[in-house]
């Protein structure tokens, strides 16, 4: 115990560091996590569950050059302090809080905050079992707070995974309690990841992708998280998810730091100078599908057994997994394909970063007994039982392998693009390839039918937080006297 | 896994995909007085394709190449996890496997198009997403409601347990009209459009990826008409014994075939290319359908 209080104390150094060098603090603050980590495995010090993820998490995450170290260091001490039931997400909510008052943005979200601390205490002096479920959505980003993450991002991209991390860790941690709240849970991740996938389809910006792809990967972990069948798929998904929103955030902060570019139009024909970075964005949003339709063949195979709710669950995450490939493609396609605008060369070192996120990504999301193998080491935990085998990763990844075989022996030659001759290629990309690129087509026949999900969220933040305080305090009392 | 099934049934899917290609065209030349082509030209069209060398178009990259392989690759492992003239199922967990392969192939074939960079295939690209967004959602929940009913995602199961009823009628219904637009044929031609988009998605594939993207299509097509089988079962109420069984599966399964590509031809045949505005009414519809059959399923599944 004194050893761990003592790795713990270390972890502060830092965020001290931070203020002299945000290079220096990101490196000690990864050798610090590599020595809790070795010690671990050496029998030293004994790490609960949740802790490993969330130092492994803090590891992967401080690959992207836009991460904060000093906060991450802080989440990852807040998140390690063994405290009792809900005061790590209360803590680790108020530290939110002062981060954004220190940055004087998101005043709507950090109200929300300091609203729903004290609710969760009523909660639990009420003797709720799900005292912290408002905070555990709230850090998530559930629906009607997801809006106000999207700039929440903007800011504290890494932190932010790392924050709803160790809320859904509690979420599966504390299962039993939420129970009888589990419909709602499914229902809020399907809106998630339907939600995600809309907006996706129609993100300007990189902050929306993130914001976007952080609710489709969340949405899934919010249902799996929340279901004890499923725990087995909460501890696979976890590993990849958190290599993709690493690798995401890691090569779009990179490009927009040096072109002082943040919209996703004005990119395009960047491939030339980015080979490996374009290669292992695509293979990220290829593993990020792979993972969601694993998923909804597992939720089929729960609704089919008898558990009629999963079915439709099933449905829905297959439509969200399909309809994901072709926008994670377009979001592909607008910044490394089409008409060149700008070309930036890359650095070795981020290369080499990139290729080994996404090899981590490509071993544990292809290799689910790897990613268990990595917490049985570290923790002696007891890897889950888990039948299915990632069978469209192992498709794509054939055909990739076939595809370089035969690039290689039949040595194709390369022949100028097609054209009617009515108009030059470079007048059809600029008139009919706009098109595409903004996918107008697509979305006029779809957005016929209105995602209600941003004017939801416009109608809540209206409303006073203080109403919306008093009324949850005054239902949960009722519900006690009752 | 039963490999031997497995073996046979990707043996099948190359033999006859193009069989079957053939005599769709054939039929759809009858109807419009024509004689048409011998129906094995597909097969004549891919061997051909297959021995000319490979061509990329110089924008394109690696992921030309790629896509074409992994539209075969699907395919093929769709036609695969199905039961076709055997009783025993390849897979196990056959059915949700199947619609897993069916919606992912429909969207590869758009990004496959997206790929070459040119802006026909990138407009057809496009259209090939929109339609497969309003299209797949159907395909999902009518074969969703089959599995249900059914109780069990082997296809060995589904073919042996025979329960018929409105919601399983519906459900073909919703089927047999996502059919259409999934064989990618007029009315529902929008992607490639010959007229419009010169071949929209394939414009710039030549020689063997050509092929395989071809021959990816015919299987894929040819496993989507394979799943009528299993409506059938339920519906022709023969009283069969295990012996008969075997027999019985085979006959039911070319007559689904068959069943399919004169369907798909007449439609063929007397339609105008839809625009995509009334394709995208046309199967707002069809996904109510099919969402009714597999409400209705549910609740004869909770009743049960």
């Amino acid at each position: 115990m004194i050893q761990i209080v003592f790795y713990q104390a270390l972890l502060v150094i830092p965020a001290l560091v931070y203020f002299y060098s945000k290079k220096v603090a990101a490196i000690s603050l990864a050798a610090i996590q590599i020595l809790l980590l070795s010690l671990s495995i050496a029998g030293f010090v004994t790490l609960q569950f949740p802790q490993i993820l969330i130092i492994l998490a803090c590891l992967v995450l401080l690959t992207d050059p836009g991460s904060n170290p000093q906060l991450l260091s802080i989440v990852t001490l807040i998140s390690m302090v063994p405290l009792p039931g809900t005061l790590p997400l209360v803590s680790l909510a108020l530290f939110i809080f002062i981060a954004l008052s220190a940055k004087r943005c998101q005043k709507t979200l950090g109200l929300y905050m300091l609203i729903i601390i004290p609710l969760t205490f009523i909660l639990q002096y009420l003797r709720y079992p799900f005292a912290a479920l408002p905070l555990v959505l709230l850090l998530i980003g559930a629906p009607p707070f997801h809006k106000w993450f999207s700039d929440l991002y903007s800011n504290y991209r890494s932190t932010g995974v790392l924050v709803a991390l160790t809320a859904l860790t509690h979420l599966n941690a504390y299962q039993a309690s939420y129970a009888s709240l589990t419909s709602l849970l499914l229902f809020l991740g399907a809106l998630m990841m339907i939600v995600g996938l809309f907006q996706c389809m129609v993100c300007k910006t990189f902050t929306e992708l993130y914001s976007t792809s952080h609710r489709i990967v969340f949405g899934l972990l919010l249902v799996s998280a929340s279901v004890s069948e499923l725990r087995a798929l909460f501890l696979y998904l976890l590993l990849p998810s958190i290599f993709t929103l690493s690798i995401i955030h890691f090569v779009h902060n990179s490009l927009a730091e040096r072109t002082k570019k943040s919209g996703m139009f004005e990119f395009g024909g960047l491939s030339t100078g980015m080979k490996a970075q374009s290669a292992c964005t695509l293979a990220t949003y290829l593993i990020l599908f792979t993972l969601v339709s694993l998923s909804s063949e597992i939720f089929m195979q729960i609704g089919i057994s008898g558990n009629i709710e999963f079915i439709l669950l099933g449905c829905i995450t297959l439509f969200v997994a399909a309809a994901s490939l072709a926008v994670f493609f377009r979001n592909y396609t607008l910044i490394y394909e089409g008409l060149s605008k700008s070309n930036i060369p890359s650095s070795s070192s981020q290369k080499f970063a990139v290729t080994a996120l996404s090899a981590g990504n490509l071993v544990t999301a292809l290799v689910p007994i790897s990613s268990f193998s990595i917490f049985s080491s570290i923790g002696g935990l007891r890897p889950p039982e888990f039948e299915a085998l990632n069978t469209l990763l192992l498709i794509v990844a054939a055909a990739t392998i076939l595809s370089a075989i035969i690039m290689v022996f039949a040595k194709p030659s390369k022949m100028r693009s097609w054209t009617t001759g009515y108009a030059t290629l470079n007048e059809l990309r600029e008139s009919r390839g706009e098109i595409f690129t903004s996918w107008r087509e697509i979305f006029e026949p779809i957005y016929a039918i209105k995602v209600p999900d941003d004017k939801a969220s416009e109608i809540v933040g209206k409303i006073n937080p203080i109403m919306i305080f008093v009324t949850l305090a005054v239902f949960a009392v009722i519900g006690e006297i009752l | 896994m039963n490999f031997p099934v497995l073996a046979i049934n990707i043996l099948l899917a190359i033999l006859m995909a193009p069989i079957f290609d053939g005599l769709r065209r054939k039929i759809t030349a009858r109807l419009q007085n024509r004689i048409g082509p011998p129906i094995t030209q597909t097969w004549y069209d891919i061997l051909k394709l297959l021995r000319k060398e490979i061509i990329l178009p110089e924008n394109g990259g690696f992921l030309v190449l790629v896509f074409p392989v992994l539209t075969l690759i699907l395919s093929l492992t769709m036609f695969a996890s199905i039961s076709t003239i055997t009783v025993q199922s390849p897979m196990e967990r056959g059915g949700i496997i199947f619609i897993e392969l069916a919606v992912l192939s429909a969207f590869v074939l758009a990004i496959a198009g997206s790929t070459s960079r040119n802006p026909y295939g990138m407009v057809g690209g496009s259209r090939e997403v929109i339609l497969a967004t309003l299209v797949e959602p159907s395909i999902i929940v009518s074969l969703t409601a089959l599995i249900l009913l059914k109780g069990s995602t082997t296809f060995d199961d589904i073919s042996r347990s025979y329960s018929a009823g409105i919601p399983l009628l519906i459900a073909v219904v919703a089927y047999l009209l996502s059919l259409l637009a999934e064989s990618g044929k007029i009315p529902f031609d929008l992607a490639e459009a010959e007229s419009e988009l010169s071949g929209g998605p394939l414009i710039e594939f030549s020689g063997p990826p050509l092929a395989f993207l071809k021959l990816g299509q015919s299987v894929r097509n040819l496993a989507l008409y394979s799943i009528p089988k299993f409506f059938m079962i339920a519906f022709i109420p023969l009283g069969l014994t295990e012996q008969h069984h075997s027999i019985t599966v085979v006959i039911l399964y070319f007559a689904s075939l068959f069943l399919c590509t004169i369907v798909i031809s007449l439609a063929e045949s007397l339609n105008a290319r839809y625009r995509l505005s009334e394709a995208s009414k046309f199967y707002v519809m069809v996904l109510v359908l099919s969402s009714i059959a597999l409400i209705l399923s549910v609740l004869t599944k909770g009743t049960s």
